[in-house]
C-alpha cells in the first residue's frame, strides 16, 4: 500500500486527484497540509482523512505527496519532501523560474525520489490514441501543429505574478507544448510570442497569448493559451492540436467528448464530458511508477522542459524577437 | 446594361460565369481563354469565344473586362484593360508585388477607369455579418482573433500552377489573404507580422504540401492567429472558420459546423457521398460582381477598391518576408493611410 498526501489544495485539480487517490485500491490518501488551515480542514473532514498542521507532520506519514500549492512554492513543498526521501507529484507548470526547476530535478534525482509533473492531458485516451496515430506513420512525418488551451479567467492567487510566476502564457503554455513534445520528440528551439492584459478589467497580469514554436526537427507549431472564453462560454476551455503531416493530417479535441445541456438552472449551455477521467489515469501512473520503480509517463524534466517554454514565451514578447532554446 | 468581356476561363471563371448568369445588370458577351474548348464550355448562347484578350480590350461594346486569369499574369493584363478604357474586375490576390499592384491601381486611375478586387469573403455573409455583430457591442472589444482557411492542395490548376509560389503566391499570398482583406476591413492597420510555413514541393505521386501559421498585431492591440493549408490530404473538403475573443464574450464560426443542407446519395455499388450545401438568395460570387457592377453604373466607388487590396497583399508579402527570414517584420501601422 503507497501511502500519499495532498500538499496544499490552493490549486482546485488537487481535489480530482484526490477523488481519484481514493479510487485506487493500492494507494491511501492519508491526509492534507494546507497553510490554509480553513481549506485544509474543510477538505480533511470532506475526505475523511488527518488534517496536519504542518508538512514535516504529514511528509513522516507518507511514501509520496501530490502538491497543488500556488505555482511559487511547488519548490519549496518538492524540496521538503525529496530530502525526507518522499516521492512527488507537482503540478503544472512546475516551477516558476528556471532556478526552482532546476533544483527539484536534481535534489528529487540526487534523492532518488521520483517527480512527476502534473500533466494529465498526456492521460486523456483521445490524445494517447492520438500519439499511437502518429507512431503508426498514417500521418508520415508531423510538419506543423497548431494547438489551443484556451480557458476561462481563474479567480484568486492565479491573477497573482509572485505566487502564479504568470498568468495566461504561464498556465496555458505547459499543458500543449508538452504534448507537442511528446508527439514529436523533440523540443523547441526557438520561440515567439505576441502576450497581453487585453480581456479582463483590473487585472494585473497576462490574459492573452499567442506563441509561434520551431521545433528541432523543424516542426513549427503555434498556441494559443489565452483566457479568452467568457464566463457564459459552456465548458471551462479546450485543448486542440491540429496535425498536419507529410502523408495525412490528424485534429485532436481532447475534450471533444460531451454532450451539450440548456438548462434554465444555470442560464446559458453547458458541454457535459463524458469521456474518460484522465486525472485519474494520470494519478493511477504515479502509484504505479513508484510501485514498479519506474519513470512516469510525464517527469520533473517534462515538466522543466515546458516551463522553459512558457518563460521564453514572456522574454520574446518582451524583446519584440525569437528567442533561441537551444 | 453593361456589357463584360471575361478573360480566363479555368475554376474562377467558370464561378464568375454562372455568376452572370443569374444577373440583370450585367451581360456577359465574350469569354477569352487560350484554351478554347475551355471557353467553349463556359459560354452560354450568344457569347463569343475568342484566343486573344485584344479582342475584348478592342471591341468598343464592352464596357468592362473581368480578369480570372492566374495572380502572375494579371498586372499585363489590367494595364492593358485600363489602356484600352475598359473597367476592371479582377480576381484576388491583385498581383503577387506591391510595385505590381501600385501600377495597376495607377494605371486605372489614370485611364479613369473602375479597379474592383474580388476579395470576395466580403460578400459571404457568414463573414461579411461579424462586423454588424461587433458593431453590436454583445462580445465587447475584440482582443483575440483565430482564422482558420484551407483544405487540399488546389490540384485544379492549369499545369499546376499553383505550385509554383513564383506564380500563386502560396497559401499566404493566395488563400490567407482572403482573412487578411477581412481582418483588416474589421480591425485596421496591422503593426507586426510574424510567421512559419512549410512547403514541401510534389514529390513522385504526391501533392505538394503547404501550410502557413502567421501572428498579427493590429495597431488596435488585437492579436490575430491566421492558418493557411494547402497541406490536407488530397480530397479533404476545404474548410473556414474562425473566432473572435472579446472583453464581453465570444463568437465561434466553422463553415462545415453551419452546413443546413447535407445530401447523401449513392449510385449502384458505390458508398454514399455526402454533399453539404449552405445556399443563399444571393450566392456570394454573385452579389460582388452585382456590387462592381452597380458602381461602374452609378460610377461610385467599387467594394473592394485596388488600394484595399494592397493593404492587405502588403501584410501577407510581410507574412512571406517573416517566413523566410525567421524575424517580426515590423509594418509600423498606418499603411491604410
Amino acid at each position: 500500500m503507497i501511502r500519499v498526501g495532498l500538499i496544499s489544495l490552493a490549486h482546485m485539480h488537487g481535489l480530482s486527484y484526490a477523488r481519484a487517490l481514493q479510487s485506487i485500491s493500492d494507494a491511501q490518501f492519508v491526509g492534507i497540509y494546507d497553510r490554509d488551515v480553513e481549506r485544509r480542514d474543510k477538505y480533511a473532514k470532506e475526505f475523511g482523512v488527518t488534517s496536519f498542521e504542518n508538512v514535516e507532520a504529514l511528509l513522516a506519514e507518507v511514501d509520496a505527496v501530490m502538491i497543488c500549492s500556488e505555482n511559487s512554492l511547488h519548490a519549496k513543498y518538492t524540496l521538503a519532501a525529496a530530502k525526507a526521501g518522499k516521492h512527488v507529484l507537482c503540478e503544472k507548470p512546475l516551477a516558476t523560474n528556471l532556478d526552482d526547476g532546476n533544483e527539484m530535478v536534481r535534489v528529487c534525482k540526487e534523492q532518488g525520489v521520483l517527480l512527476q509533473t502534473a500533466f494529465p492531458i498526456r492521460f486523456s485516451t483521445p490524445v494517447v490514441r492520438a500519439k499511437e496515430i502518429i507512431d503508426s506513420g498514417a500521418i508520415g512525418k508531423i510538419v506543423a501543429i497548431s494547438g489551443t488551451n484556451h480557458g476561462k479567467m481563474p479567480p484568486g492567487w492565479f491573477l497573482d505574478k509572485e505566487l502564479a510566476g504568470g498568468g495566461a502564457v504561464f498556465d496555458h503554455t505547459v499543458h500543449v507544448t508538452d504534448i507537442m513534445r511528446w508527439y514529436l520528440g523533440s523540443e523547441v528551439k526557438e520561440i515567439y510570442a505576441e502576450v497581453d492584459t487585453a480581456i479582463h478589467e483590473n487585472v494585473d497580469i497576462d490574459d492573452v497569448g499567442m506563441l509561434t514554436m520551431e521545433f528541432e526537427d523543424g516542426t513549427i507549431a503555434t498556441l494559443d493559451p489565452s483566457w479568452s472564453r467568457p464566463k457564459t462560454f459552456p465548458t471551462w476551455g479546450d485543448v486542440t492540436l491540429k496535425i498536419i503531416g507529410t502523408k495525412g493530417s490528424l485534429n485532436v479535441d481532447a475534450f471533444a467528448q460531451s454532450g451539450e445541456v440548456f438548462s434554465d438552472e444555470v442560464g446559458h449551455s453547458q458541454y457535459y464530458f463524458w469521456g474518460d477521467d484522465a486525472d485519474r489515469a494520470m494519478v493511477e501512473d504515479f502509484v504505479a511508477a513508484i510501485r514498479e520503480k519506474r519513470e512516469p509517463r510525464a517527469t520533473g524534466l517534462d515538466g522543466l522542459r515546458a516551463t522553459e517554454v512558457a518563460l521564453a514565451a514572456y522574454e520574446a514578447a518582451r524583446q519584440l524577437k525569437p528567442i533561441k532554446l537551444r | 446594361m453593361i456589357k463584360v468581356g471575361m478573360i480566363g476561363a479555368g475554376v474562377m471563371g467558370g464561378v464568375h460565369a454562372a455568376a452572370y448568369g443569374r444577373l440583370s445588370n450585367a451581360q456577359l458577351t465574350t469569354i477569352c481563354d487560350l484554351r478554347l474548348e475551355k471557353a467553349q464550355k463556359l459560354a452560354g448562347p450568344g457569347v463569343k469565344v475568342v484566343t486573344d484578350y485584344h479582342e475584348i480590350l478592342q471591341n468598343p461594346e464592352i464596357d468592362a473586362v473581368d480578369v480570372c486569369v492566374p495572380t502572375y499574369l494579371h498586372k499585363e493584363i489590367v494595364l492593358a484593360a485600363a489602356a484600352a478604357g475598359k473597367h476592371v474586375f479582377c480576381e484576388k490576390p491583385i498581383a503577387l508585388s506591391v510595385e505590381d499592384a501600385e501600377a495597376m491601381v495607377q494605371a486605372c486611375e489614370q485611364a479613369g477607369v473602375k479597379l474592383g478586387i474580388g476579395q470576395v469573403v466580403r460578400f459571404f455573409p457568414d463573414y461579411a455579418k461579424a462586423k454588424d455583430l461587433l458593431a453590436s457591442g454583445r462580445i465587447g472589444e475584440p482582443k483575440v482573433v483565430r482564422t482558420v482557411r484551407g483544405g487540399a492542395f488546389p490540384i485544379w490548376s492549369e499545369d499546376n500552377w499553383y505550385a509554383d509560389f513564383f506564380k500563386s503566391g502560396g497559401p499566404i499570398v493566395d488563400l490567407m489573404i482572403h482573412d487578411l482583406d477581412w481582418l483588416l476591413w474589421l480591425f485596421g492597420p496591422v503593426e507586426r507580422v510574424f510567421a512559419k510555413s512549410v512547403h514541401i514541393p510534389e514529390q513522385a505521386g504526391q501533392d505538394p504540401l503547404a501550410h502557413s501559421l502567421v501572428t498579427l498585431r493590429f495597431d488596435n492591440g488585437i492579436i490575430a492567429h491566421l492558418e493557411g493549408s494547402w497541406a490536407q490530404p488530397p480530397g479533404s473538403p476545404f474548410t473556414t472558420s474562425f473566432e473572435i475573443a472579446g472583453t464581453k464574450g465570444l463568437y465561434e464560426y466553422s463553415k462545415e459546423n453551419s452546413m443546413p443542407l447535407v445530401l447523401r446519395t449513392a449510385q449502384g455499388e458505390e458508398r454514399a457521398k455526402f454533399v453539404p450545401e449552405s445556399p443563399l438568395a444571393l450566392e456570394p460570387y454573385t452579389a460582388q460582381i452585382k456590387a462592381f457592377i452597380e458602381a461602374v453604373v452609378s460610377d461610385s466607388d467599387v467594394p473592394v477598391p485596388g488600394q484595399e487590396a494592397i493593404n492587405a497583399l502588403q501584410v501577407a508579402l510581410a507574412a512571406c518576408q517573416s517566413a523566410k527570414t525567421g524575424d517580426v517584420v515590423l509594418l509600423g501601422g498606418g499603411q491604410n493611410d
